[in-house]
C-alpha cells in the first residue's frame, strides 16, 4: 500500500488555470459519447478524475 | 463528470453497484489516460489517474485545477465555494441548469432488510429523484402496505407504481428511474 508521501514523488503537472481546456470526446458508463464541446456556451463542467472504479472516492 | 482509465464495462458495473449515478463516468481507456495526460493528471509510473479536480467554465477555460494524490481526499467545501466563485465571475453565455425532475405520479414501495429494496432506494437517491418520486416502507407503514396491495394486487416489494402500473423487477425499476432523470 502506497501512502500519501509515496504518491507525492510521482511527477504530475496539473493543467494551469487560465488555459483553454483540451478538447475530449469519450464514452461514458452508459456507452454515450460525451465531449467537452457539448457544454460550450451552455454549462460549466466539473471534471472529477479518480484512480480506479470500485475504490473509495 | 467522473473520469478514470477504467473501461465502459467497468464503469457500467461500478455505476450499477452504486445504484446508478446521475452524471457521466468517462472511460479514458483507449488510448489509456490520453485525456488525463492532456490535463496533467496522469501518473505515468502508476498507470492510473491522480485524484484531481478540474473546473472548466462554459467558455471552455480552466478555472480550477488541483490534484490531491490517489491517497488524498477532495475538499468538497472548498470545491463548492470555487464553483460559486467561478460561476459568479463568468460573464459569457450559458444556459440555465435544468430544474429537478417534477413529481411524476410514480411511487416507490420498499421493505426493510431487502437488498433489492435497498438497491432501488439508492438509485432513487443517486439519480436525484427524491422530489419526483415518493418512497414508503411497507414494513413500517401499514397504510402503505394496504395501498400497495390495492395498487399492485399483492404486497410484494420493491414495487414501483409507474404510469399507474406495478413494476416488481429491481433492474426494470432502476432503468425506469434512470429514464426519469433530467439531462445526464
Amino acid at each position: 500500500m502506497l501512502d500519501g508521501r509515496t504518491w507525492m514523488v510521482y511527477a504530475r503537472t496539473m493543467i494551469a488555470v487560465g488555459t483553454v481546456a483540451p478538447a475530449f470526446s469519450l464514452k461514458d458508463h452508459l456507452g454515450r459519447t460525451v465531449s467537452l464541446e457539448q457544454f460550450k456556451g451552455k454549462q460549466h463542467v466539473l471534471l472529477l478524475l479518480y484512480p480506479l472504479d470500485f475504490t473509495p472516492t | 463528470m467522473g473520469l478514470s482509465i477504467d473501461s465502459v464495462f467497468s464503469h457500467a458495473n461500478w455505476a450499477a453497484s452504486l445504484g446508478g449515478v446521475s452524471f457521466p463516468l468517462l472511460a479514458d481507456f483507449h488510448p489509456k489516460g490520453e485525456v488525463a495526460k492532456a490535463y496533467g493528471a496522469y501518473l505515468e509510473q502508476a498507470g492510473i489517474t491522480d485524484r484531481a479536480t478540474v473546473i472548466i467554465d462554459a467558455g471552455g477555460v480552466v478555472r480550477y485545477s488541483v490534484g490531491v494524490t490517489p491517497a488524498g481526499q477532495r475538499d468538497i467545501e472548498e470545491l463548492a465555494a470555487e464553483c460559486e466563485k467561478i460561476d459568479a465571475a463568468y460573464e459569457g453565455a450559458k444556459e440555465a441548469l435544468p430544474s429537478g425532475a417534477a413529481p411524476s405520479g410514480d411511487k416507490l414501495f420498499i421493505k426493510s432488510n431487502c437488498g433489492f429494496s435497498r438497491a432501488v432506494s439508492l438509485a432513487r437517491t443517486n439519480l436525484h429523484l427524491e422530489d419526483a418520486i415518493p418512497v414508503v416502507n411497507v414494513s413500517e407503514d401499514a397504510a402503505a402496505k394496504d395501498e400497495l396491495e390495492k395498487l399492485a394486487g399483492k404486497s410484494q416489494a420493491p414495487c414501483l407504481i409507474h404510469d399507474g402500473k406495478p413494476m416488481f423487477e429491481s433492474a426494470d425499476i432502476i432503468e425506469t428511474l434512470r429514464n426519469q432523470t433530467q439531462g445526464w
